[in-house]
């Protein structure tokens, strides 16, 4: 029964060479490596069962320029924009953003205003705004 | 096939920059039966480590750019500079003495004891991959720190300084940036590795490579504990213990147990890993290959090991601070063990380290080492005089000492417990008059010294910091306490018997207690989630600001709601301390002459100290987590909404 215990631990020595250990946890090694690096590179790449968008300006420094991006990466390529300044809407329209691409909308320019000026992007239930 | 791409490239880089020179410089200077392949392979890793960080720094500070090219016609150079003095030395000795092959086969594995340790070592891996499967992104906050300052070697080719830029009130009471000032929080070698990684291969920083790089040093730092306790075991043969039984390999493969499957998660094991805690994953491999070498060294009084654990620890005093102190403590306690063990044969034994120290190896590795510290470049640590911060008497309760059951707690009840048990039977059984049992006593005693009672040491770090270490002396203990009971009980056949049933029940509730216990920590240490969506999101931001700011735009953002937030310094590379951030709220509160602008800045933004810290510090941008901290801004006018995802909003404050 004792002999149970170890019986792993007590054997004959023969000439096992002393290179499989370090080469067994070699492969080993390599094996956890190569499943880690494809496991980030799905978790890194942005569209791998993730479902989001941004919306940001595309010069948010220059404080008259309403274009603005998308970058879907998100199951919905429908979306709708509407640009308002204070409470009235002064335009408003639809477009396609295909997931995995960022999208740029140019609506034209205004001149700055004392009320802020919103945009908002819609698509199915979820909204995002950006103002100035 | 990205994923190919990048594992071969990986293993290229390692192999080549940090495991091809050790194995050179062990073949050069030591002759091939002198290590059982294992340690070899070990010992490279080590040995390699130490190359590389010297080179780098020598070639830093000669002005000389660092990238691939310079850096393997660095390696080339050095191995010639090695091998012209490796011939000189074998003209005068032509046949240095070699291990016997009795002694190889003491260490010689057979295919049962070889499937076990696959089988452990598989297992352990296994475990540890698991756990990191939902860690492997860059998201930790210290991970983030370090490759800020890897990524920044990297681009530069210049050794940094290591300073950050603080906030201050001058004499008219303005908020200012200072300039940088220096910081003793890095120290050079723990980034090194990853830039010549980076540099030679191209690997990025934001992948999985700064983790798996750290999951290569903690198990070999398991295989070098395991190499110790092999070495170890073979020196404390008792006549009270089985031969049959206590045998290298069976001490060695219940270490692996203890260090590998079990407690495998918990720090300092993967907990580590993720978390990017480098300099101690680094120590912690370096302690017990350090240990391993001198530990031969004077068993078999071996100038030229001797001459290598000099080269080991000199490499660890430019890694880790801490983990070079508790080396220290370590050292001096085994060498005043021995001492106290040999107070009969003081002056025979002191002749034989004398004739140790004095040979030529090891003080042409003094010399070099010696030139290195004061021609080329001290460790940051004393550079900026931060040793004194670690030394003096504890007064914050986090430096004060453990309890009994906060130690048994971090280190895992099953190995204290048992740990506890291995120690007193090595005192028991005499063992701490051979270098073995002086260096296992010692590395035990004087961790358990430190994290129970610092005061008595005037040792003033966190007593959590202390005890990671601890496990390792814990572990061997508890693998030699198995392996002595049942050598014990297995002793000749004059001795009295027990029943078989009772030796198997024993055996079975000591695995089940030990496996219990150590997989139920690793239960407590399992992530629940990824952080992939929330990191990729701050990724997209900083990528986005990186682009639309300039050098004299400052940023703030928030490191209490922000995933992956120390991560963002690396788009910029400006200072270790831009975006400014927000730190955790505890920090204000139990720090009130901190400087408060980061907080006010993102908490109450629209108040007379939020909207002076803006107007002196010219704070342009702000990312915050708009589940938590969006209504301020969204009810001022001074702020834009410049850009927005769901977990990330960046403002742009208006002139």
């Amino acid at each position: 029964m004792f002999l149970m215990i170890f019986i792993f631990m007590n054997g004959k020595i023969n000439a096992m060479t002393q290179k499989s250990l370090p080469i067994s946890f070699l492969l080993l090694f390599i094996a956890s490596t190569l499943f880690l690096f494809w496991q980030s590179d799905r978790e890194l790449n942005p569209d791998q069962g993730k479902n989001w968008w941004t919306l940001s300006f595309v010069l948010p420094k220059q404080t008259e320029s309403l274009s603005f991006n998308l970058e879907n990466h998100s199951n919905q390529t429908a979306f709708s924009y509407e640009i308002s300044v204070g409470r009235e809407i002064i335009s408003k329209e639809t477009f396609t953003a295909k997931r995995g691409e960022r999208t740029t909308v140019l609506p034209p320019s205004i001149k700055e205003q004392s009320e802020r000026v919103k945009i908002t992007v819609s698509t199915g239930t979820e909204k995002k705004e950006i103002y100035r | 096939m990205h994923a190919i791409l990048n594992t071969f490239l990986f293993l290229l880089a390692t192999g080549i920059l940090l495991f091809l020179p050790g194995w050179i410089v062990l073949r050069l200077f030591f002759q091939k039966n002198h290590f059982v392949f294992l340690e070899s392979f070990v010992l490279s890793f080590g040995i390699s480590i130490g190359l590389i960080d010297f080179l780098m720094i020598a070639l830093g500070k000669s002005n000389t750019r660092l990238d691939i090219f310079s850096i393997g016609l660095g390696i080339f150079f050095c191995l010639g500079i090695l091998s012209l003095i490796a011939w000189l030395n074998n003209r005068k000795k032509k046949n240095i003495e070699g291990g016997s092959i009795e002694e190889r086969e003491t260490f010689a594995f057979n295919n049962r004891q070889s499937f076990l340790f696959l089988l452990l070592l598989g297992l352990t891996l296994f475990i540890k991959v698991i756990y990191l499967t939902n860690a492997v992104l860059p998201t930790s906050t210290d991970l983030g720190h370090h490759m800020y300052w890897a990524k920044l070697i990297a681009t530069t080719g210049t050794l940094p300084l290591y300073a950050k830029q603080e906030i201050i009130t001058d004499a008219n009471d303005v908020y200012q940036l200072t300039n940088p000032r220096p910081i003793a929080d890095f120290i050079i070698g723990e980034h090194l590795p990853f830039v010549a990684i980076n540099m030679f291969v191209g690997l990025d920083f934001f992948s999985a490579f700064p983790v798996i790089f750290l999951l290569l040093v903690n198990v070999l730092s398991l295989l070098a504990s395991f190499l110790f306790a092999l070495r170890f075991a073979s020196s404390i043969a008792s006549p009270f213990l089985s031969e049959r039984v206590f045998t290298p390999q069976n001490v060695a493969l219940a270490t692996l147990f203890f260090f590998g499957p079990l407690y495998t998660l918990a720090s300092p094991e993967a907990k580590f890993v993720s978390g990017g805690v480098v300099g101690n994953t680094l120590g912690n491999f370096f302690i017990p290959l350090i240990l391993l070498i001198l530990f031969r060294a004077l068993k078999e009084k071996r100038s030229g090991f001797l001459a290598l654990a000099f080269f080991l620890i000199f490499t660890l005093a430019y890694t880790h601070h801490l983990s070079m102190l508790m080396f220290l403590f370590i050292l001096i306690t085994s060498i005043l063990i021995s001492c106290v063990a040999h107070y009969d044969t003081i002056g025979t034994l002191f002749r034989s380290w004398y004739r140790l120290v004095l040979s030529p190896a090891p003080l042409l590795v003094t010399f070099f080492c010696i030139t290195f510290f004061f021609a080329i470049a001290l460790p940051t640590y004393i550079e900026t005089n931060a040793v004194g911060t670690a030394l003096g008497t504890p007064t914050k309760t986090t430096r004060t000492g453990l309890s009994f059951p906060q130690i048994s707690s971090s280190s895992g009840s099953a190995r204290v417990a048992i740990g506890i048990v291995g120690f007193f039977l090595l005192l028991l059984l005499r063992k701490y008059k051979r270098y073995a049992g002086a260096f296992l006593i010692g590395w035990f005693g004087i961790l358990f010294i430190m994290a129970s009672h610092p005061e008595w040491l005037f040792i003033d770090i966190p007593s959590n910091r202390i005890i990671t270490y601890f496990s390792f002396p814990l572990g061997l203990l508890t693998a030699f306490a198995i392996i002595a009971f049942f050598a014990t009980l297995k002793n000749g056949p004059s001795r009295f018997r027990i029943p078989s049933i009772l030796i198997l029940l024993i055996g079975l509730t000591v695995f089940v207690f030990s496996a219990g216990d150590g997989s139920l920590d690793n239960n407590q240490t399992i992530l629940p989630q990824s952080k992939a969506l929330g990191a990729i999101q701050t990724f997209s931001a900083s990528h986005y600001l990186a682009s639309n700011s300039t050098q004299e735009d400052v940023i703030l953002k928030d490191h209490n709601y922000i995933v992956a937030d120390s991560w963002m310094k690396l788009f910029f590379l400006r200072d270790y301390a831009f975006p400014l951030s927000r730190g955790f709220f505890k920090r204000y509160e139990d720090n009130p002459s901190r400087e408060q602008c980061t907080l006010w800045m993102i908490s109450i933004p629209n108040t007379e100290n939020g909207k002076k810290c803006y107007d002196d510090l010219s704070v342009r941008f702000v990312l915050i987590n708009p589940h938590l901290d969006t209504t301020q801004f969204e009810k001022s006018q001074q702020f834009s909404r410049i850009y927005v995802s769901d977990d990330i909003h960046i403002y742009e404050r208006k002139n």
